[in-house]
C-alpha cells in the first residue's frame, strides 16, 4: 500500500471504534454480529503450530513496534514478514537477525524508482528474503518495464508480495497518480509464467475479483493469496461464498503445488493490520475455515505451514 | 487449448466424476438427467447436435472415432485443426459434409497468418479457432488483417476467452489470460460485423462480461466448455442471472430471433469424442436448473450454428 500511514490510520481507527479493527461505518453493527467474537476462538498456536503473517508493515511511527510485535510473537509463536520502507532497512534486518524464526525482512520498493535493482541488491546482501508490499506502481504490474525486478527477484528465489484489488486512498484532495487497475490479480499471472522460480503472493484475494484470484491461483502453482485488509470482514456474512472462489477437487487441479488436496491450501495468513489486532484476523481466518469446513492439516498449512516451507523456517 | 493431451486427460478424469458432482447441484431432476444413457440424452431431441469446440487429435483412428460419435448422437463437428492438418480434416470434410466443418487454428502471431488464413479458405475451412495464447490482447490491431480477411469470408471465428491453462510450470512462458478476456470480443464484434464471434467457456471467470457482450452484439455468442459448468454445478441457476434479458426486448437480434436470452449460448464440448455426451449431460442440467425453454434448447445445442453455417436439418 501506497501511505501506509493515512491507510494505517483509518484502520487504527477503525479498530478502535469496533475492537474488531472492523469499523466500517454503518456496517458495523452488523458485522459484529455476524462475526465470532475473536476472544472466544481459539487463536493461539497451541493446535495449529507456528503462524506465519505474510502481511506485517513496520511501522516506524509507533514506538517500541518491534518490541510489541515481539512480545505477541512469543505469546502467539508468530513469525512475521516485516514489510519495510527502504530507508528503514538496517533497523529491521538487525531485529531479524536478533530473532530469525519471529522476524523476516521484506523490502517495500517503489517499482518505479529509477535505482530499484540497486535497491534490490542492498537488500539481498542484508539478509532480506522479498519484497512486499508491492503497490501502486505507475503501470500495470506486469508490464515488461518491471522484468528487471522480477528477474533479480527470481535470481534470488525471493518471495514477492503484491498489492492486489481496490486500493486505499492516500491523497483526498491532492491528485495521485494511482490505479487499482493495474494491479489486478490477473497480472500475476503473467508473472507467475514469465518467471516460474518466484513465489508470488497476493494480498486480499484480488478484492473485489475473488473469482479471478481462484483462478489464477488454481493454475499456478507458485501463486498464493492472503485474504487480509476489507475481504473477510465484507464477506463475514456469507463466509460460505469462499466455496464458490476455491471450487476444484484436486481431481481436476493439475498446478497442484504439494500433496494437499484441497484448494484453500492456496491460502496464506496475513493481517495487515497493527500487532494490537492480529488476533482480530486469526479470528476471521477461524470464522471462514469453520464455515467453508477447511480440513484440519490445510488450516496449519495456511496459517504457517506453507510459508514456513518456503522460508526454511523450524515447526 | 494448446496441450491437448494433458487437458484431455484430464478432462477424461474428471468427465468420470462430472456426473457425481453434477448430481450433487441439488437440482430435483438431476437424478433423471444424469441416469444416463448418454446416447439417449442426446439423442432424445432427434435433431442436430453441433459441437463448435472439437478439437482434432493427431492420433491414429481420431476421425473414425469421432464419426462414430458423430453418427450415434447425430453430432456436427466444427474441427478446429492445426495448420499442419489441414489437408487431412479438410478431405476427411469433404467426404463427410454434414459431420465435420473444418475451423483452422492459426497462431495468430505468426509472421505469415495472413497466407495461411487465405489457403484455409481456399480449401473450403468455414472458419478459425480456438484462437488462443496470443502475445497481444486480441482486439490489438496487429491482428486486425486476421480480422479483415475473416470478415470478408463470413467466418465463424471460435476464441478461448478467460483463464488459460498452464501448459509449463517450470519454463517461463509467455502467456496471459489478461489478452483473452471477453471484453475483447466485442471490439472485434463491433469492427467486424460480418464475422460470427464465438468465445469459448463463456469468458470464465467473467461470465457477466461475457453475456453482456453477447446481450449487446448480435454477432457474438459462448459456449460453455471447460471447467465452467463443473465449477457451477451447484448453482446452476446462477445463470439465469448472467442470462437475464429473456421476454425483455432488452437484447438484440438472434438468427432466429428467439426471446430466450440462453440463445446467445451455443455447445461446444471441448473434450474428446468419448466425453462429447458428458458435457451434453452438463449442459441439460444447466436447462433444467434455469427452465430453458424447449426451442431454446435446440437453438443452443445445434439449430443456431446451423443456421450459420447453413447445414441442412
Amino acid at each position: 500500500m501506497k501511505n501506509i500511514f493515512s491507510r494505517r490510520k483509518f484502520v487504527a481507527a477503525a479498530g478502535l471504534a469496533s475492537g474488531m479493527g472492523l469499523g466500517l461505518g454503518k456496517f458495523e453493527k452488523s458485522v459484529a454480529g455476524i462475526l465470532p467474537d475473536p476472544a472466544s476462538k481459539k487463536t493461539d498456536s497451541s493446535s495449529t503450530g507456528r503462524i506465519v503473517d505474510m502481511h506485517v508493515h513496520y511501522r516506524h511511527h509507533e514506538s517500541n513496534f518491534l518490541d510489541t510485535l515481539l512480545k505477541l510473537s512469543d505469546r502467539l509463536n508468530l513469525t512475521a514478514c516485516v514489510l519495510t520502507p527502504f530507508e528503514h532497512r538496517k533497523v529491521v534486518v538487525e531485529a531479524a537477525k536478533q530473532h530469525p524464526t519471529q522476524i523476516i525482512p521484506f523490502g517495500a520498493l517503489h517499482l518505479d524508482e529509477p535505482d530499484v535493482t540497486k535497491q534490490m541488491e542492498e537488500l539481498h546482501e542484508l539478509g532480506y528474503r522479498g519484497l512486499g508490499e508491492i503497490s501502486s506502481m505507475k503501470k500495470n504490474c506486469s508490464d515488461p518495464s518491471y522484468f528487471p525486478v522480477y528477474e533479480l527477484a527470481s535470481q534470488y528465489k525471493w518471495i514477492l508480495m503484491f498489492h492486489t484489488g481496490i486500493v486505499g486512498r492516500g491523497e483526498f484532495t491532492e491528485p495521485e497518480n494511482v490505479a487499482s487497475g493495474r494491479m489486478r490479480p490477473i497480472h500475476l499471472e503473467e508473472i507467475a509464467r514469465q518467471f516460474p522460480k518466484l513465489t508470488i503472493l497476493g494480498a486480499h484475494l484480488g478484492n473485489p475479483e475473488y473469482e479471478w484470484a481462484g483462478e489464477v491461483t488454481r493454475w499456478n502453482p507458485n501463486v498464493y493469496f492472503d485474504l487480509s485488509g476489507t475481504t473477510l470482514p465484507k464477506m463475514a456474512g456469507r463466509l460460505n461464498d469462499f466455496r464458490k472462489i476455491f471450487w476444484w477437487s484436486d481431481v481436476e487441479w493439475e498446478a497442484q503445488p504439494t500433496d494437499d488436496p484441497s484448494p484453500y491450501s492456496k491460502l496464506v495468513f496475513g493481517t495487515d493490520t497493527g500487532t494490537s489486532n492480529i488476533e482480530a484476523v486469526l479470528g476471521r481466518y477461524h470464522a471462514m475455515f469453520d464455515a467453508c469446513d477447511v480440513p484440519e492439516r490445510t488450516r496449519k498449512m495456511i496459517l504457517g505451514g506453507t510459508l514456513a516451507k518456503m522460508l526454511g523456517l523450524p515447526d | 487449448m494448446k496441450k491437448r493431451f494433458s487437458r484431455r486427460a484430464f478432462l477424461s478424469t474428471t468427465a468420470k466424476t462430472t456426473i457425481a458432482s453434477c448430481a450433487v447441484a441439488s437440482i430435483s431432476s438431476a437424478g433423471a438427467i444424469f441416469a444416463m444413457e448418454p446416447q439417449v440424452t442426446a439423442s432424445a431431441t432427434g435433431e442436430r447436435i453441433i459441437d463448435i469446440h472439437t478439437h482434432f487429435e493427431a492420433t491414429p483412428g481420431y476421425i473414425d472415432d469421432f464419426l462414430r460419435v458423430s453418427s450415434q448422437l447425430n453430432l456436427t463437428g466444427c474441427m478446429l485443426t492445426p495448420f499442419e492438418h489441414r489437408h487431412a480434416v479438410a478431405e476427411a470434410a469433404k467426404k463427410n459434409p454434414t459431420k465435420i466443418i473444418p475451423f483452422g487454428y492459426v497462431d495468430m502471431d505468426a509472421p505469415d497468418v495472413v497466407k495461411q488464413v487465405e489457403e484455409l479458405h481456399a480449401l473450403g475451412y468455414r472458419g478459425l479457432g480456438e484462437l488462443e495464447f496470443v502475445k497481444k490482447p486480441y482486439s490489438d490491431p496487429a491482428y486486425f488483417p486476421v480480422y479483415e480477411l475473416a470478415n470478408r469470408y463470413n467466418w465463424v471465428v471460435l476464441f478461448h476467452s478467460g483463464i488459460v491453462l498452464r501448459e509449463k510450470f517450470h519454463e517461463p512462458e509467455d502467456v496471459a489470460s489478461y489478452r483473452m478476456r471477453a471484453i475483447y470480443l466485442e471490439e472485434i464484434a463491433r469492427r467486424f460485423p460480418k464475422i460470427t464471434v464465438i468465445g469459448a467457456h463463456c469468458g470464465n471467470p467473467e461470465y457477466e462480461w461475457a453475456s453482456e457482450i453477447a446481450r449487446w452484439n448480435p454477432n457474438v455468442f459462448f459456449d460453455l466448455s471447460g471447467s465452467t459448468l463443473k465449477k457451477l454445478s451447484g448453482r446452476l441457476s446462477d445463470f439465469s442471472k448472467y442470462f437475464w434479458w429473456t421476454n425483455t426486448n432488452e437484447g438484440t437480434e438472434t438468427p432466429h430471433n428467439n426471446p430466450s436470452a440462453f440463445t446467445k449460448l451455443v455447445f461446444g464440448s471441448d473434450t474428446s469424442p468419448k466425453d462429447v455426451a458428458g458435457v451434453l449431460s452438463q449442459y441439460h442440467a444447466m436447462f433444467d436448473a434455469c427452465g430453458v425453454p424447449e426451442s431454446a434448447r435446440k437453438l443452443i445445442l445445434g439449430g443456431t450454428l446451423a443456421t450459420i453455417l447453413g447445414l441442412p436439418d
